[in-house]
């Protein structure tokens, strides 16, 4: 290993009432690869933001290439050569490649000369690193992975030797990463520094050198991935024991009930079965979950997969988001008195807090926005003696139910996706991550370029298989 | 406990404000009384219209110097608030409440008899009543004079009418002007626009440009601008073209030294000061006073500025209508009597 | 009780800081803010016939202000309300003189169906384009503001309808069937000031509004798609129709305007006789942060500060009507940074322990 590209000492910010990162100490070195893991709210992004020069520390410093340094704005940072790729990629679509790349570079946009030589350099970077890209496509044309890497030579253009990546793998399918890991072992092994912000512990583990842990807004450990079990990392993520989710299927096969729950056009959902939509995004789900919306009853739930715009009314009270898909099983006179103690009931049963259902969604945590919406989606009226308001939809559409949440959370929903099915209940789960599909499903569809292009059984799960499928190859 | 702490807090602010306030109103009471007080409402053109109401403006200003009485004055805003101000006025005992233009007619006819002890004075419209005086004017008389000097200056033979509020008043200068205009020349053409027939139409002189620029292209050469505060708009559109525009109500020669032929004066400024000038020494009459030719309440502006344009033959020509119409000789169509 | 305190508190605050303001200017221009205070309250309030004027101008405001809440809760701008209580007021004038010889009680009736219909109908227009055209309706409401205008500006001239008996720009005088402002007692309370019991029906609207968007399945829906459209869309409800709706009954609010002004005021449609009633209405709903329940409070304010602008100018020697309307500006930016005050509060409040028990 050779020398310390950067540190952060003892690091503090705060954001109103909440302290967001509190004494963060984090040692990266030239040449590596460095995780920032840690679930959602954490502290990564904030602490990755202050190296960046979005925001300022509150107290400690920071140290870049053994100076001390205090950037007035990202400007700078990127000027010492610290640059970052977002979650949701900066490139305008209509422009070309080599645009996008040199935009904002060029000091005189008229003159040939400083163009030809800019287009040399990409060119020769491109080469150099293994990113191969036509430089005269526009944007919008090209597949995510390959925005991805306009994003990264955008940087490696600047001259940026320490690049942070945020979330880089969450839009790409099993095959890309596996490519863009090669990338980035190029770019280690030509000296570049990479921080790598995730939460797949299984890539921290294939490729990380050193990974730090965030939990609570505080560095927790620095571990060395190669070293620990990716159950041992999840729990110093979480800070405890995880119990795990209990299955009773035990990949045996069952028979299928008869019972259709919905009908799509190129396949049904049976009672007591989950069927997994696999495929990259963009391949055709949305079709799909256009479809299924068409035909759902009202005894339906949806976790749709952008809770924020699509299940949620941030600015009204959970109370009213609670109405937003209930208010089918009320009468049209809309009683406080009524409803209210229903809204309550799935407050405690999910445990969400602050246990206010007059509060506005917007005060709420992620996790706990994400808990309401899924309680919210299960619960439904009993019309029997029981009294049991959370038997849950005959039908439910989950869409990547876990995306940007953290491994309790996650737990949660997916024991709750498993119930559904122990009760006889049909549902449709989109997901992007294979894991999630491959624990829950009992039938896997793979989507691509819009069509069904193979089914697994769940005797016949193989994540080899079913990845390639999603990259559109064909196994025999 | 908050909430207590609150609403002391609030109630000690309004009790402070409202013992501040009873001092102050003990305090402008016993204020001395000596000239009377007079209130003007002014139509929406505003006092800065440098036609109507400015005249109506200078008369009171004119009346506060020299009598040393006490004027306040309003712009009607809002239609709806003139009858609320002219009560406003006699509520507060003004000795005379001034209403400037037809609009103000309804008010003055629901809030006279309200207020037997205050005295109205109207223009350009009547109202009945022991303490209402209508004061109104010739302005088919004016209008005929500065339509024929128009026509002696027309060399196209096309003279423009830029009507304000489309309006039975302004139609009685449309006819005016008409007849002067063609008692020179017969076959003259007379181009005819009206800015809107709204109130607002007192008020907008960019449509009042507008229509200027297109009749000064169709060839006219000389316009009569009737509207009010939208004159500015001619004004402007006189100096893009280098014709001629009349002015109207109050002396407008100044605005655009050289481009103005003439402006027919409706005195109102004369008006309003006889009738404060009455009011204050007691002689307040009630009825209707016509204002005209004869008394010079109607007229046609010479000064510095237009001089050039008055020849010794055409200021002889000009001389002669005007006795004519005053002796009777001319009968000039009035619009009213149609 | 937090939940109600605190924005009133806040609103509060607004207003203080507008006055004080208005005050500063005063004092600026020589002239005792603590008099201009007391001209104004004198004014708004000074008398039943001031009392009544004010209760006129807040009648046309509170139902402007709903005109613009109703929109707002489903995520719309409507600054047609000038357009559409202009239009009611045409029409209710028109259908009064085309049947002039109706019971007093079947006047009534058409006024308030026509009020309300000619409103909606204006408002409903910018709501179908919006809703399926994607038509802006900011855009599409101020041009029918301007449509409105015009078409008044020449039906006005037509003479069936002109009134030969003054120069005004108005309408022939309706028949008493329809102009019942004679047998109204409050016009004999308020000695006869323009108000008339019309002012009723604001305080019925303002229940009526809010049980609808608050407790009904409908209002429900309309909020839900002024709060997030892709989930209301996604949960079934039917933004586009949702949004017509709103139109509808926030030109059937302004349209209302009419029944104050034709059946309780003058008897006829005068051009230009509301001074921008539709746009001081945003300036109500924002005070009153588009809770139907607070609009009468916040249109009387703002009433008493127009209605006491006048006597500004008669009462002082250097300010003018400007003044009131200054400081309603500032009532309103203030407004804008109440969320922010009410945060701070909060936060005051919980480091102080203060409403623990709540």
């Amino acid at each position: 290993m050779l020398g310390v590209a950067l540190e952060l000492r003892k690091i503090s910010k705060q954001f109103g009432q909440v302290l967001a990162n509190h004494k963060v100490d984090l040692k990266v070195h030239v040449g590596s690869i460095h995780a920032i893991i840690g679930e959602n709210g954490a502290g990564k992004s904030t602490a990755m933001k202050i190296l960046c020069g979005f925001y300022h520390q509150d107290s400690g410093e920071i140290i870049v290439k053994e100076k001390k340094v205090r950037w007035p704005s990202p400007k700078e940072a990127l000027a010492s050569g610290i640059g970052m790729v977002y979650q949701h990629f900066m490139l305008a679509g209509t422009h070309t490649v080599f645009e996008n790349i040199v935009l904002g570079t060029i000091d005189y946009p008229w003159s040939l000369i400083q163009k030809k030589e800019a287009r040399l350099k990409i060119e020769k970077l491109s080469k150099y690193y293994g990113l191969a890209l036509d430089l005269d496509v526009n944007v919008e044309k090209l597949s995510v992975g390959e925005q991805q890497r306009v994003e990264i030579l955008k940087l490696l253009f600047r001259d940026t030797d320490i690049l942070i990546l945020d979330e880089p793998t969450a839009v790409l399918s099993p095959i890309e990463i596996e490519s863009f890991f090669g990338q980035l072992r190029n770019l280690k092994n030509e000296g570049k520094t990479i921080l790598l912000i995730t939460h797949k512990l299984k890539e921290v583990k294939a490729i990380a050198d050193k990974a730090t842990i965030f939990r609570d807004g505080k560095t927790v450990a620095e571990i060395t991935p190669a070293d620990f079990s990716i159950e041992a990392m999840a729990e110093l993520m979480v800070g405890r024991k995880l119990v795990g989710i209990s299955d009773n299927r035990n990949n045996r096969e069952e028979e299928k009930s008869s019972e259709v729950i919905i009908s799509l056009p190129d396949f049904k959902v049976h009672a007591g079965e989950i069927v997994g939509i696999a495929g990259v995004e963009g391949n055709g789900q949305r079709t799909i979950i256009d479809q299924t919306l068409k035909l759902r009853t009202a005894d339906s739930g949806m976790l749709p997969e952008k809770r924020l715009e699509e299940a949620l009314m941030l600015g009204a009270s959970l109370y009213e988001n609670f109405l937003l898909t209930k208010w089918r099983q009320f009468s049209w006179w809309l009683s406080p008195k009524i409803i209210m103690p229903y809204v309550k009931e799935v407050l405690s049963r999910f445990d969400i807090r602050p246990l206010n259902a007059n509060l506005i969604a917007k005060n709420f945590s992620g996790g706990n926005q994400q808990k309401f919406v899924v309680g919210r989606e299960l619960w439904s009226l009993s019309r029997d003696l029981t009294k049991d308001n959370f038997k849950g939809p005959k039908f439910l559409l989950a869409c990547q139910p876990t995306r940007g949440v953290d491994i309790n959370a996650m737990e949660f929903i997916h024991q709750r996706i498993l119930e559904q099915r122990d009760r006889g209940h049909g549902v449709l789960l989109v997901s992007s991550e294979l894991d999630e599909l491959l624990r829950l499903a009992d039938r896997i569809l793979v989507l691509y370029r819009g069509k069904i292009v193979k089914e697994f059984k769940r005797s016949e799960f193989n994540e080899t298989k079913i990845g390639l499928a999603m990259a559109g190859g064909s196994s025999s | 406990m908050k909430n207590k702490f609150l609403i002391s807090v609030l109630w000690s602010f309004l009790f402070t404000l409202s013992s501040f306030a009873f001092a102050l109103q003990a305090a402008t009471n016993s204020a001395a009384k000596v000239p009377i007080r007079v209130g003007l409402i002014l139509d929406k053109g505003g006092k800065d219209d440098k036609s109507f109401n400015s005249a109506a403006y200078l008369g009171a200003t004119l009346a506060e110097k020299e009598l040393g009485i006490q004027l306040k004055y309003i712009e009607a805003t809002d239609d709806a608030a003139i009858e609320t101000m002219m009560r406003s006025f006699a509520q507060k005992k003004y000795d005379l409440v001034i209403g400037i233009g037809f609009a103000m007619t309804d008010a003055v006819k629901k809030v006279s008899p309200l207020f037997p002890e205050v005295k109205f004075a109207l223009i350009d419209a009547e109202v009945p009543g022991a303490n209402v005086t209508s004061l109104l004017f010739e302005e088919h008389q004016g209008s005929y004079l500065v339509g024929a000097l128009a026509a002696m200056n027309s060399k196209n033979k096309k003279v423009g009418f830029l009507g304000g509020m489309d309006v039975p008043l302004i139609h009685r200068f449309q006819m005016g002007y008409e007849a002067g205009a063609k008692s020179i020349d017969p076959k003259i053409a007379v181009i005819i626009n009206y800015v809107g027939v709204d109130s607002s139409a007192w008020n907008n002189p960019a449509k009042a440009k507008e229509l200027s620029l297109t009749q000064y292209r169709s060839g006219v050469d000389v316009i009569f601008g009737a509207a009010g505060a939208s004159n500015n708009g001619l004004f402007d559109a006189v100096e893009e073209t280098k014709k001629l525009a009349i002015g109207v109500d109050s002396n407008q020669n100044w605005v655009k030294p050289g481009l103005v032929l003439t402006s027919m004066l409706k005195r109102v400024d004369v008006a309003v000061l006889e009738v404060i000038k009455e009011t204050n020494s007691g002689k307040f009459k009630a009825g209707t006073v016509r204002f005209g030719l004869k008394d010079k309440g109607i007229d046609y502006a010479v000064d510095q500025y237009n001089s050039k344009f008055f020849t010794a033959e055409t200021s002889k020509k000009m001389e002669k209508i005007k006795q004519d119409i005053i002796a009777g000789k001319i009968k000039v169509p009035d619009y009213y009597k149609k | 009780m937090k939940k109600i305190l605190l924005p009133l508190f806040s609103t509060f605050i607004s207003l203080l800081m507008g006055l004080l303001l208005g005050s500063v200017i005063a004092a600026f221009a020589d002239e005792n803010p603590l008099h201009i205070l007391q001209i104004i309250w004198n004014s708004g309030l000074g008398s039943k016939y001031d009392l009544g004027t004010t209760l006129y101008y807040a009648n046309a405001l509170a139902l402007t202000g709903y005109s613009v809440a109703v929109a707002f809760h489903a995520g719309l701008f409507n600054i047609g309300a000038e357009g559409q209580l202009n239009m009611a007021t045409l029409m209710v004038a028109i259908v009064g003189l085309t049947f002039p010889s109706v019971s007093p009680f079947l006047g009534i009736i058409i006024s308030f169906s026509v009020a309300m219909m000619a409103g909606a109908l204006w408002a409903g227009i910018a709501g179908l384009l919006k809703a399926y055209r994607g038509g802006h309706e900011v855009i599409s409401t101020i041009m029918l503001n301007i449509i409105a205008s015009a078409l008044a500006s020449w039906l006005i001239t037509l003479p069936v309808l002109r009134n030969t008996e003054n120069q005004n720009p108005e309408t022939r005088q309706l028949s008493l069937s329809y102009f019942v402002r004679g047998a109204d007692p409050l016009v004999k309370f308020f000695m006869d000031s323009p108000t008339s019991s019309s002012i009723l029906i604001i305080f019925l609207l303002a229940i009526l509004l809010w049980a609808f968007l608050f407790r009904t399945r409908t209002g429900f829906a309309i909020r839900a798609t002024g709060q997030n459209e892709v989930a209301a869309e996604l949960a079934g409800l039917n933004p586009k129709l949702m949004k017509v709706i709103a139109m509808l009954i926030a030109g059937a609010c302004a349209g209302l305007v009419a029944i104050g002004e034709v059946n309780g005021h003058t008897g006829k449609f005068l051009l230009g006789f509301s001074p921008e009633f539709g746009f001081m209405g945003i300036a109500v709903a924002l005070l009153a942060r588009n809770q139907p329940l607070a609009i009468p409070p916040a249109a009387f304010l703002f009433a008493i500060l127009h209605k006491g602008a006048g006597d500004l100018d008669i009462e002082t020697k250097n300010i003018t009507r400007d003044l009131a309307v200054v400081i309603q500006a500032v009532v309103v930016l203030s407004i804008s940074i109440s969320p922010w005050l009410e945060e701070k509060i909060l936060a005051f409040m919980v480091n102080h322990k203060w409403g623990a028990k709540e």
